[in-house]
């Protein structure tokens, strides 16, 4: 065959194969349309049914007598739909309602022998099921070989109230990738709060990009941290990131409950915060360590020591901070000009609108 | 190859003939094998990420809030008044934990700026600012007690690219988002197209998102609330050529870390890498391009490994043009910005330091866009006369024309095939079917057409025309707003298509000629 037949014969090939195969898309489409709209009104028949078991105004044993297979699986569909935007008795009737009809074995399975997007699922909303098998499937998907569903498993079995798992947990997360994704830092900080003593060895250790994390999340602990090491690492770790972390956990540590809520939002934690129960030896110390990094060699590093020094009111640094109008760093001379306006009490509006106090004649030509 | 000898010419003018006829067969032949490539890789590459994507809006809204960085959105305008307030408050509505609205007014001469001072009470402010990179001077900065998550910088015309250099210079997050002013971001654009910052922080310095076309959707406020296809011809061919864009050619070239465009209508980038490079370059039509094209460059200068990538699922919605000479203006812009950019980074070309984005990206944009328009004209012209002059035979013509029109109803069809198969975004049967539809006719006379676009505005380039050509612009809901104005939207090749109709000229563009960028050339 020439050249020029086979291109001729290879491309109306192509063609049709791609013309016959959006046909069956289509025929697939109308079929799937049709499928939806019967769903729909089978859930809309439904809905009925799920409030009346929220409203328990019979046994749910008798509500799920009456029901069919596929009136069945309608249910879970409507239940699962709803159960995130509940909380209380309705979440606690709804989880039930999942496990009694058969939620929780159908999940397990998906986690063990399902395609990806089923794992994922399965991981998510095992979390509401606080059961032994749940629980020991979901330590086994610490090592599913996607990496979302070892997060997904991670997150829910730190929901569950998992204690005796977050090295285990760490583990599976951090071991062979790099990098490490920003998206275990609030599974850390949640971690910190179950385990602060786990997270202190881990911010000592040699692993650097575990050990930013860990520093990062003791910022959420409520007690058991060692201030000694954090400050250790603010001031002398050999990483730039590592001492950057080790500032700015200290200034949330000693900042007050309004700042470290603000600056830790997805963390769960009514403690109250160590700036108000702080004891003076360790105030003194932390102070210490936050007045040194405003020295600090990197930029980034004293950027975040100008940030603790406002988040502590170290109103005694003000002189420092006015001599540092002069870095080379824009960031830190803006970082500078934010915390002199705060430690100076013109804090109404920050320093977008600065035409009083300060800043007007004396900080913005530095800028 | 076959001919009929026409003693006119001669055997050497003959011989030189019959060899153009084969460059052009073998040109085509080598565009195909690469749309083909892509084809199969993007739906690899989707099949893949689409594995672990949140299906809605709240759905990803429970799974991707929890871990975002702050964004910075720029957006600039020009003589925006007609949609200027609809889109802030489409941006103001975005789900996102943490971001900024900078709108940048860049010189309006109609009520822009009056117009957002009055909806959004804005008052001046002083924002302190690090003058990382230039641009013209700044008139005034105003902010709103009310909405204090929105800037507005007035500032002096200077073009699209100057008023995002000053948006990055005054915004207060590491990532920036720009996209155009007449542009509608998704809901949950903002928290998908973070997502690959927050998996990968240290090497992620850019990503793109899709651009879709938003003519015929029910548009409320400034957002899209119910999709449907538009009823004119030109819209529907262009809905397919997008489709081809971005999730055909970007996911195959993001995949093999060859991107070389992140749209200018909605592309998030590092805020201190972006300054590092210089930011966007002032002196070009092309300014999307050549900052995705100059941080390859720069990156890989320094030896830092980087990674561009391209994700299908953020959506930015955009309204294409609705007439000829609209769309001839534009494309014929994309071509020239393309042009400009590929000959002031042709130093890259297949050098080893500059990796993929030197060899395969490069490659892809000298083939596709620079050579391509070229010799599908040449083409158009010389086949069908060589054959009527009974240079070449019919097998000849016939093997053409199955690469024009069979390869293209493949290409065009397979994209729609690997929507339908992998992202479901159009809400009907009856969508795809009048889709199929245009992906077919479209390969006959709007695809000529499209490329003798692309031929002007390679002449173009050559005479060293800068500006932005002079169109007609549409309030959301599509009614005519006038033919006011702008400085002009993001661009694309029409290979990559992704912005917005063109707006007046810039009063005040950078004369960049062929010869200051490079030899004279092509570029796609």
């Amino acid at each position: 065959m020439l050249p020029l037949h086979f291109i001729w014969l290879v491309t109306e090939i192509l063609a049709a194969i791609s013309l016959g195969t959006m046909i069956v898309l289509i025929f697939r489409r109308f079929a799937a349309e049709r499928a939806e709209r019967d769903q729909e009104d089978r859930l809309r028949e439904l809905r009925p049914v799920l409030f009346n078991c929220l409203d328990r105004q019979e046994p749910l044993e008798e509500i799920l007598a009456r029901l069919g297979k596929a009136d069945r699986s309608g249910l879970v569909l409507l239940a699962r739909r709803l159960i995130n935007a509940l909380a209380g008795d309705g979440r606690a009737v709804l989880v039930d309602l999942l496990r009694r009809l058969g939620h929780v074995d159908e999940q397990l399975r998906a986690l063990r022998d399902g395609n990806v997007p089923a794992r994922l699922q399965a991981a998510s909303e095992l979390a509401w099921f606080d059961l032994p098998s749940v629980r020991s499937a979901l330590h086994a998907a610490l090592q599913d070989r996607f990496y979302g569903v070892r997060v997904a498993a991670a997150e829910s079995l730190i929901a569950l109230g998992d204690r005796g798992s977050p090295d285990e947990i760490i583990r599976f997360l951090t071991e062979d990738v790099d990098p490490l994704p920003l998206s275990l830092r609030p599974l850390f900080r949640q971690l910190a709060l179950i385990s602060p003593r786990l997270m202190t060895e881990l911010a000592g250790g040699s692993n650097v990009p575990v050990a930013v994390l860990a520093i990062d999340a003791l910022a959420a602990a409520r007690d058991a941290i060692d201030f000694n090491l954090l400050c250790r690492i603010a001031n002398d770790h050999a990483d730039k990131n590592a001492r950057a972390a080790g500032l700015r956990t200290l200034g949330l540590l000693g900042a007050n409950a309004e700042e470290r809520q603000a600056a830790l939002p997805n963390v769960e934690s009514t403690a109250t915060p160590h700036g108000e129960r702080m004891d003076d030896g360790t105030r003194m110390i932390v102070t210490r360590a936050v007045r040194k990094g405003l020295s600090d060699r990197d930029w980034e590093v004293r950027t975040q020591a100008v940030i603790a020094t406002q988040r502590m009111r170290l109103t005694d640094a003000i002189p420092r901070l006015l001599a540092m109008q002069g870095d080379p760093q824009w960031w830190v001379r803006f970082r500078c000009t934010q915390a002199l306006r705060a430690l100076s009490g013109d804090n109404t509006i920050g320093s977008e609108l600065g035409a009083t106090g300060l800043s007007g004649n004396r900080l913005e030509p530095v800028l | 190859m076959n001919y009929v000898p026409w003693t006119f010419f001669g055997v050497p003018t003959i011989l030189l003939l019959q060899a153009l006829a084969a460059f052009i067969l073998v040109n085509g032949v080598l565009q195909n094998l690469i749309h083909v490539f892509q084809l199969v890789l993007a739906w690899r590459t989707l099949r893949r990420q689409r594995r672990a994507d949140p299906t809605t809006p709240l759905a990803a809204w429970w799974q991707l809030s929890r871990n975002t960085l702050p964004v910075s959105v720029l957006v600039p305008a020009y003589n925006e008044d007609k949609t200027v307030v609809d889109n802030v408050r489409s941006l103001l509505a975005l789900r996102y934990p943490n971001f900024e609205i900078i709108m940048i007014n860049d010189g309006s001469s109609d009520g822009t700026l009056e117009r957002l001072i009055t909806n959004f009470g804005l008052e001046p402010v002083n924002r302190l600012h690090e003058p990382a990179l230039p641009h013209k001077p700044i008139r005034g900065v105003y902010g709103s007690a009310r909405f204090p998550h929105l800037t507005v910088i007035d500032k002096d015309n200077g073009g699209k690219a100057d008023a995002l250099n000053a948006g990055i210079n005054l915004a207060r997050y590491p990532l920036f988002c720009a996209i155009d002013a007449d542009s509608m971001l998704e809901s949950d654009a903002l928290l998908r197209a973070v997502q690959p910052f927050v998996e990968s922080p240290e090497r992620v310095v850019g990503v793109g998102g899709t651009i879709r076309i938003a003519n015929g959707n029910r548009i409320v406020g400034g957002r899209v609330v119910e999709t449907a296809l538009p009823r004119s011809p030109l819209v529907l061919v262009q809905i397919v050529e997008y489709l081809r864009a971005f999730l055909m050619a970007r996911v195959a070239l993001g995949e093999v870390e060859a991107l070389m465009l992140i749209s200018g209508a909605f592309g998030i980038f590092r805020r201190a890498v972006v300054i590092q490079a210089g930011g966007y370059s002032r002196d070009t039509v092309g300014e999307d391009l050549e900052l995705v094209v100059k941080l390859h460059r720069y990156l890989l200068d320094q030896k830092i490994p980087l990674e561009i990538r391209f994700v299908p699922e953020p959506v930015c919605w955009t309204q294409a043009p609705t007439s000829l000479g609209g769309l001839m203006r534009q494309r014929t812009r994309w071509q020239r910005g393309a042009l400009e950019t590929y000959f002031r980074h042709i130093g890259m070309f297949l050098r080893p330091r500059y990796g993929r984005a030197g060899s395969l990206g490069m490659s892809s944009v000298l083939l596709l866009d620079v050579m391509g328009p070229l010799i599908e004209v040449l083409g158009y012209v010389c086949v069908p006369l060589f054959w009527y002059l009974g240079m070449l035979n019919v097998t000849y013509l016939v093997a053409y024309v199955a690469l024009t029109f069979g390869m293209g109803i493949f290409i065009s069809v397979g994209s729609l095939v690997l929507e339908e198969m992998e992202m479901q975004r159009f809400k009907s049967a009856r969508d795809l079917m009048v889709l199929t539809l245009a992906a077919i006719l479209e390969n006959f006379g709007y695809r000529q057409i499209h490329n003798i676009w692309r031929f002007i505005g390679w002449i173009q380039f050559l005479l060293g025309r800068t500006h932005w050509g002079t169109p007609k612009r549409h309030t959301f809901d599509g009614s005519d707003s006038g033919g006011s104005s702008r400085r002009g939207g993001g661009r694309d090749s029409a290979a990559q298509a992704g912005a917005r109709e063109p707006g007046e000229p810039l009063p005040t563009p950078v004369v960049v000629s062929p010869a200051t960028v490079a030899p004279a050339g092509s570029a796609r």
